[in-house]
């Protein structure tokens, strides 16, 4: 799962962050006045959420490699794996 | 209040636009141009002006047919190279041709489209018989800019879920609020589907297309064409999710052989299955893994387009793709010499089906971009971007162009939409079923099945009778686990369990449309039927939900009328194809 850090302290409440983001990943604290990280299992790491904050707040650390569907699993394409 | 407003909130508005994408923004602009008096409503299920799967995030690259460009040139190369005979080839030449109408809307509207010096359209090396010209990744917000003054508005944050129906006619849609939970219900005498392509929430930049206007449209009954063509894949690099477009001249197997001149032509305008499929024959073969040499990337690459990002000047361009670029060096669990290549699967199911004026076959219902990207028909045999790089925006434009005066004309003289209000009630009960379930299988687990159904090339590039069974019944599970998820009390997460319904109804499509044409031509490749059968498969597959089972028909394509006459295929493909022939066939899982 990629981490995406928020500065609670550096961030102004502006919602840039909340509006960059198409696939709903960070919400607005109405009580806190701050963003926050709710679904980062839905990161696509775009980094618009970081390039949008006007102070820096936001942090996209992409954490590699990513979980996908394995296209060459060892069960199908045994002769590749015969070293490994 | 009224019956309704006893359901939900209720909007109302002439013309309902969802998706608040490129494609969903032209249109409301353009018909605003057309008709001020229309009220515009444009329902956005993130926020209007930062969706559009690719609009922001993407190279920013435009297709344009200048005035320079021939028509019968492009159309001859594109049917014999990409459409391979089935595309409409009427429907082609007016995409091409409005590309230069799409220029002019563009720069009234102050998007900046880069042009050479002596003021042409932009070019790529490489590609003589088009243009390829590039903006800045503002354009969203400039679309916006033009929206707001021309009095269109928005709901943002709103997953639209089903569309309400009055006979065959649609009247509306209802969804919810994805923060509140609330439920919407929208009223509009025209609704256009501008909510983008089913990827399957597989790769990165394009997982917030999972197919929401699509399916809502076939379980309303719209017909769907094309969806076998579904499987568009780039190339990816396994430590970092990157693309190099382009990149099939530059890879190499264990052995250390060049694979290009096996499997790709030697002049390649974009990315073919061949590659797709030689890579895996490369693998099953025992000779992966595959691996690309960077420094070649640009060597017989006539997209260039890592070039293409930074030629011009586009702050927001720069931007995005130097802090991109730069986190993928950085965070790249692959940092070897020669790194590791595979096939990252797209998708790009876009099967609404449409005629040349946009109109689905439900009265009142338009779809638009990448929504219909294969419904319509234009491309033929292959996915978008239909291996005309930069014909997403212009696809998105054209389509809302040629659209207008039709929506205009319907919203103006239709009568007010009657909505049901017992078909309300059981939408709603539907919609918020999932969040009766306290426990259960969060739906991020058969979405990931999905995936393993649709990415992988054994199903996807390399199909067969057999494969094709798997992986629909791969699918079917899926669908058995909607019943059985729970969104925790989460509206994000109820957004989810939909997600993952639509994406099950395009991939029930997709594997169906596949498995009924028994020929190879284009993208689609059938190792149990490996030619190109004309005499039985020259013709489109529609698909159409009746009482709850897919029917399946097959419609004549209208080629008598047709500009460029049917050629055998080229002794270029046919010796590709003969080159990525397995056999063996694939081992059983």
């Amino acid at each position: 799962m990629h981490i995406i850090t928020i500065d609670q302290d550096a961030c102004n409440g502006c919602k840039r962050c909340v509006e960059a983001c198409f696939n709903d990943v960070i919400r607005f604290d109405e009580e806190e006045k701050v963003a926050v990280v709710m679904y980062p299992e839905e990161c696509a790491t775009c980094n618009l959420c970081e390039l949008s904050c006007p102070d820096g707040a936001i942090k996209v650390i992409p954490q590699n490699p990513v979980r996908i569907p394995e296209p060459y699993p060892k069960s199908a394409y045994p002769k590749t794996y015969v070293n490994s | 209040m009224s019956n309704l407003e006893s359901f939900g909130e209720v909007y109302t508005a002439d013309v309902l636009i969802i998706g608040a994408g490129p494609a969903g923004f032209i249109a409301a602009n353009r018909i605003k141009d057309l008709n001020p008096n229309l009220d515009v409503l444009m329902i956005e299920k993130s926020t209007a002006a930062v969706s559009g799967a690719k609009a922001n995030k993407g190279a920013g690259v435009l297709w344009v047919l200048s005035e320079n460009d021939d028509l019968d040139k492009f159309r001859d190369f594109f049917c014999t190279t990409t459409g391979h005979f089935i595309e409409d080839q009427e429907l082609l030449e007016k995409f091409a041709l409005a590309s230069r109408d799409m220029v002019a809307h563009f720069e009234r509207w102050n998007i900046k489209i880069c042009r050479e010096p002596d003021g042409t359209l932009a070019r790529a090396d490489g590609l003589p018989l088009w243009s390829l010209c590039a903006f800045d990744l503002d354009i969203l917000t400039k679309l916006k800019k033009i929206a707001n003054k021309r009095g269109v508005r928005f709901v943002n944050k709103t997953q639209s879920v089903e569309l309400l129906t009055d006979g065959n006619r649609v009247v509306g849609t209802v969804g919810f609020d994805l923060i509140t939970g609330k439920f919407r219900i929208f009223k509009g005498k025209a609704v256009i589907l501008a909510n983008g392509a089913c990827d399957w929430m597989v790769a990165n930049m394009w997982t917030s297309a999972r197919g929401d206007g699509i399916a809502a449209a076939y379980r309303a009954g719209a017909e769907m064409r094309n969806a076998e063509f579904s499987n568009f894949y780039n190339l990816g690099l396994r430590g970092s999710q990157s693309c190099p477009v382009g990149g099939q001249f530059a890879l190499y197997n264990s052995d250390g052989e060049y694979l290009a001149p096996k499997y790709c032509s030697e002049i390649e305008h974009d990315i073919d299955i061949g590659i797709i499929l030689g890579m895996e024959k490369e693998v099953a073969e025992g000779r992966g893994p595959i691996v690309m040499e960077e420094t070649e990337l640009f060597a017989n690459n006539p997209l260039g387009v890592g070039g293409f990002l930074f030629r011009w000047d586009r702050p927001h361009a720069k931007k995005f793709w130097t802090t991109l670029m730069d986190k993928e060096m950085e965070y790249s669990s692959d940092k070897g010499w020669r790194p590791e290549i595979f096939p990252m699967f797209i998708g790009e199911c876009g099967p609404v089906k449409t005629s040349h004026e946009m109109e689905t076959t439900l009265q009142g219902l338009w779809a638009i971009g990448d929504t219909n990207r294969n419904g319509a028909g234009a491309f033929g045999a292959v996915p978008s971007p239909s291996r005309l790089r930069g014909t997403g925006l212009t696809w998105a434009a054209v389509t809302a162009l040629l659209s207008e005066k039709s929506v205009v004309e319907f919203a103006s003289q239709a009568s007010e939409p009657e909505i049901n209000e017992e078909q309300v009630k059981n939408f709603k009960d539907l919609i918020y079923a999932p969040m009766k379930r306290e426990k259960g299988l969060s739906p991020r687990d058969p979405i990931f099945l999905l995936g393993e159904a649709v990415a992988p090339p054994r199903f996807s590039a390399r199909k067969s009778k057999e494969r094709i069974e798997e992986a629909l019944a791969m699918v079917n599970k899926a669908r058995q686990q909607y019943e059985e998820v729970s969104p925790a009390n989460d509206f994000h997460m109820l957004g989810l369990c939909h997600d993952l319904r639509n994406m099950t109804d395009c991939a029930e499509m997709y594997f169906t449309a596949a498995l009924e044409r028994k020929e190879t031509r284009g993208w689609h490749y059938r190792e149990d039927f490996l030619e190109r059968d004309d005499a039985n498969w020259r013709k489109w597959i529609d698909l159409k939900l009746e009482n709850g089972k897919i029917v399946i028909r097959h419609t004549k394509i209208p080629f008598e009328n047709y500009k460029t006459p049917i050629q055998p295929m080229s002794s270029e493909l046919a010796r590709i194809l003969e080159n990525v022939k397995m056999s063996p066939v694939l081992e059983e899982v």
